[in-house]
């Protein structure tokens, strides 16, 4: 039988090897976005290294953060399965892996929608291309901390071990920011809160809930709206313009 | 979008807050919680101010 705790580690392999073959293709193309600023026409051969890079680096990266998405999805629900619930919201550490997991799994669907999107122009516009490329090594710094946590909770030690040290950083402490913490002392302090019936608090949030669901869905219906009339080229709205009748229906009179 | 992302917020942090005590959540839990949900919405609103600033370098 195959258990949770196997699953997550093939997972875990697969998104860290995929992603970390993503942030590799990310780094040729900084390579490719340096040279075009500063060192273009210099060396001939290493104009033809950079013409090649972005050849390579984009399907890489791409295909590599496709794939990292999958292993990673796969690395929390098998994650989730493999220690008791309770084990894992009274770690610490646990609880700013997940954090940090979260956050880089936003940041890598991102990177995917942006090239989905955007398509080629990811490489010919410089600005997407450097917003692309901060995504990724933002998204990729994320994955590796997280991993690094994960080394540490199986009871290794982590290659990043040295730079929290050296920058002062309990792995083991929880890792909130203080107008976070505050904020929920303060409910948690709160006296009317305590005095309310639950039911009713729960009615209300599903209510709250399911508002903010209808706002998302709507949000996204309008993004993925139908092309309006002013998007629909004329011929396929009148067909084709009959240069001695161009206005036979007077619409453009209108 | 700026605007939809922080009423998301405001309600998400609203609604995190008040679940928190009452299912109950452990003080650390829902604070990284929030902390997490945060973060994911500045990091959302912030590829939206980049996408706006890529797009005007186009044109």
């Amino acid at each position: 039988m195959v258990h949770a705790v196997d699953l997550h580690t093939i997972f875990s392999e697969l998104h860290v090897g995929s992603l970390t073959l993503a942030a590799v293709a990310l780094i040729g193309l900084t390579f490719h976005a340096i040279h075009m600023h500063f060192l273009r026409g210099h060396w001939r051969w290493l104009d033809r290294l950079s013409r090649v890079t972005p050849r390579l680096a984009v399907p890489v990266a791409h295909v590599g953060a496709i794939f990292g998405l999958i292993g990673f999805t796969g690395s929390i629900v098998t994650g989730v399965f493999t220690w008791p619930a309770r084990a894992l919201w009274s770690s610490h550490e646990v609880l700013n892996k997940v954090m940090l997991s979260t956050l880089a799994l936003e940041l890598w669907i991102i990177f995917v929608w942006l090239r989905l999107s955007r398509g080629t122009r990811v490489l010919t516009s410089r600005r997407l291309l450097h917003l692309y490329l901060g995504i990724g090594f933002v998204a990729f710094g994320l994955t590796t901390t997280s991993a690094s946590l994960g080394g540490h909770l199986a009871g290794k030690e982590s290659l990043l071990d040295p730079l929290y040290s050296a920058i002062n950083i309990d792995t083991s402490a929880p890792w909130i920011l203080l107008p976070f913490a505050w904020l929920i002392d303060l409910v948690y302090r709160w006296p009317p809160l305590s005095g309310l019936p639950i039911q009713s608090i729960y009615r209300l949030l599903l209510l709250v809930d399911l508002a903010v669901v209808v706002a998302i869905v709507l949000l996204v219906a309008s993004v993925y709206r139908k092309p309006r009339v002013m998007d629909v080229p004329d011929e396929a709205l009148f067909g084709e313009v009959d240069p001695c009748h161009p206005d036979p229906e007077g619409l453009l009179l209108e | 979008m700026i605007l939809f992302v922080l009423v998301l917020w405001l309600v998400g942090t609203a609604v995190l807050a008040l679940l928190a005590p009452l299912i109950p959540l452990a003080p650390e839990v829902a604070a990284l919680a929030l902390q997490t949900y945060t973060l994911g919405m500045a990091a959302l609103a912030l590829v939206w101010i980049g996408l706006k600033w890529a797009a005007k370098g186009e044109t």
